[in-house]
């Protein structure tokens, strides 16, 4: 298992460093001169042309991407703000709890909703709750979330005064933006999970624990729930990453410190190391709960453990992203 | 087929409309679908007023006869504006979805057909861009291409192509252990041929599913990118941005905010539904 963890970790690396190539190949692309953008329209050309020497702008791509990466393997260096010269990777260690928590609250309101209500649907098929419960789902998925954000805003926050509309000062402010993100991943999750329990409680084993006198609670709990449990995993990690990237927008609606506005804020201002450490970032984190999720699967299911000495564990796409 | 069964008319097309036919909730996607395409295609007929139609005497009208939807902070009639928005939105939603096509289709056949190597290289590329949060890869992308409705068609199509060229690629390799494959390579059609004419039409069912599912994607892709301020411009009536030009007005005028929400979710409601009963209709497997 140790093993199985130590070797996703160590592929972790190569994908990583791709996903750095592809960011830095995008800003790279980008039109606009960083070193125009650090000293401002007004600078001469001699102060542009030494700044774009001092910084390495006129070095080849490669060269250029070397550096970047070799700063950030060996000094732990994501460079720095071309507007206000600081730290990168310290400015996104102090937004990152703010994208974390959101991540979080909102990870387990989907969870709890999503798995919840998908194993009443399933267990109560065709009936009212589950029709209503399969309606509300289509309608979760068709939602863009900073609609639905702003929506809440306007019932919770305007008309019935209940809840604050933006910032982070207290508990009670986290309320909104976690509903908001997690209920669109609670429509995916439910639907993921209404259909993976209605293929497991008609199976034999089921009616065995019926006819053995297993209470329906115990039964849908423990026995079937833990083999239904598969895809259900599969789909929060796939929502994990639609969680990652609706913070952005959440974060925008209510005005979240967190690393996803920042983002914004400096693709705006076109302070492009931002941008990168960003979505690096991000990608890391994303790839840390895809692992999770594989780890997760050996738990729900034995049979899986059988992946952990294969060569090459299986790879979980974003098919359905 | 059974011999007793009387076989209908029509072909492999006419099957899967009877099949799609039947599913109540998918007809209704369409036909939902069909009446948006059609208030696209005639918006300057329907609308009652211009897309751009200024007018400072009638700032922020709350919904009435005039206006049934009302006014934004511009006087300008917002029913109107969401009526042409139909036609961007529909616009993204499609161009991008071909994007995605074209981009992850080239890819997934590739590494389905040939395999080996060039699997893995494009599997391993891919592994990449899929460690990437979706909607992150698409606004990196949209920072590096600029605003734009053509760069966010761009940036939408493929940030959706990695997941597209997996499904592709998926189908492709289950074609291609078939029997009539290894006839066609040996009757000597060239690889070209082969891909074209016997692996695509046999890979394409879920590959349509993905792509009609892509659509109603795209369409809320465009309005994060837009209501993030890295997509379509005003005065452009795309309903993200009407969003995101709204946000500040929240508080006061709700009709700002609500109208063009709820067309984002209608269309992509709708065409969800279609993309639902797609699926069911041509591959009752890929039913979840």
């Amino acid at each position: 298992m140790l093993k199985y963890i130590g070797k996703r970790l160590l592929l972790m690396i190569p994908v990583l460093l791709g996903v750095a190539l592809v960011v830095f190949t995008l800003m790279y692309i980008t039109p606009g001169d960083p070193a125009k953008i650090i000293l401002g329209e007004s600078a001469t050309e001699e102060a542009i042309e030494a700044l774009r020497e001092e910084m390495g702008l006129n070095d080849p791509f490669l060269v250029r991407f070397g550096s970047y990466v070799g700063d950030i393997l060996f000094h732990f260096d994501f460079g720095n703000s071309y507007q206000t010269g600081r730290s990168v990777l310290q400015d996104l260690l102090e937004r990152f709890p703010a994208t974390v928590q959101l991540a979080v609250l909102s990870g387990v309101v989907s969870v709890i909703f999503g798995v919840f209500f998908g194993i009443i649907s399933a267990v109560k098929q065709y009936s009212v709750f589950d029709n209503l419960a399969s309606a509300l789902g289509l309608v979760g998925v068709a939602m863009p979330n900073f609609w639905l954000g702003m929506m809440l805003v306007l019932i919770f926050s305007v008309k019935l005064r209940w809840l604050p509309a933006s910032g982070t000062y207290g508990p009670e402010y986290w309320i909104l933006p976690a509903i908001t993100l997690g209920l669109i991943s609670a429509a995916s999750i439910m639907r993921t999970t209404r259909s993976s329990m209605l293929e497991v409680i008609r199976q034999d084993y089921i009616v065995t624990a019926r006819a053995k006198g297993q209470s329906e609670w115990v039964i849908i709990t423990v026995h079937a729930l833990k083999n239904a449990m598969i895809p259900i995993l599969t789909i929060v990690g796939i929502q994990f990453g639609q969680l990652l990237g609706g913070s952005v927008l959440v974060e925008t609606v209510f005005s979240i410190p967190g690393i996803g506005r920042y983002m914004i804020d400096a693709i705006k201002a076109r302070d492009y190391p931002i941008v990168q450490g960003g979505v690096l970032f991000l990608s890391a984190c994303f790839s840390f709960v895809n692992l999770g999720v594989d780890v997760l699967y050996s738990l729900a299911d034995p049979r899986m453990k059988s992946m952990f000495t294969v060569k090459k564990g299986p790879k979980k796409g974003r098919e359905a992203a | 087929m059974e011999r007793t069964e009387k076989r209908k008319a029509g072909g492999h097309w006419a099957g899967i409309w009877r099949q799609y036919r039947k599913n109540k909730l998918a007809m209704f996607g369409l036909v939902m679908l069909v009446l948006l395409i059609l208030i696209a295609v005639f918006a300057p007929q329907l609308a009652p007023y211009g897309y751009d139609e200024q007018n400072p005497g009638t700032r922020f009208l709350a919904p009435c006869a005039q206006f049934p939807l009302g006014t934004d902070n511009f006087g300008r009639d917002i029913l109107s504006r969401i009526i042409y928005g139909a036609q961007i939105s529909l616009q993204v939603g499609l161009i991008s979805v071909g994007v995605s096509c074209v981009v992850g289709g080239i890819l997934g056949v590739l590494a389905g057909y040939y395999g080996g190597q060039m699997d893995n290289v494009i599997m391993r590329g891919l592994d990449v861009l899929m460690a990437i949060p979706g909607m992150i890869l698409a606004i990196a992308i949209a920072a590096s291409l600029g605003n734009g409705l053509n760069n966010m068609m761009i940036a939408i199509g493929l940030g959706h192509a990695p997941g597209f060229a997996r499904v592709v690629r998926a189908s492709v390799l289950q074609v291609k252990e078939q029997e009539f494959i290894e006839a066609a390579r040996l009757i000597g059609d060239s690889d070209f041929k082969i891909i074209f004419t016997h692996i695509l039409p046999n890979a394409m069912a879920p590959m349509i599913v993905q792509a009609t599912l892509n659509v109603g994607r795209s369409v809320i892709s465009a309005a994060s990118l837009s209501f993030l301020g890295l997509g379509i411009q005003p005065p452009i009536p795309e309903w993200g941005a009407m969003l995101s030009a709204a946000r500040s007005y929240l508080r006061d005028y709700y009709w700002l905010t609500t109208y063009p929400g709820f067309a984002i979710l209608l269309t992509v409601f709708s065409l969800n539904l279609v993309g639902d009963g797609l699926r069911d209709a041509l591959d009752p497997r890929l039913k979840n």
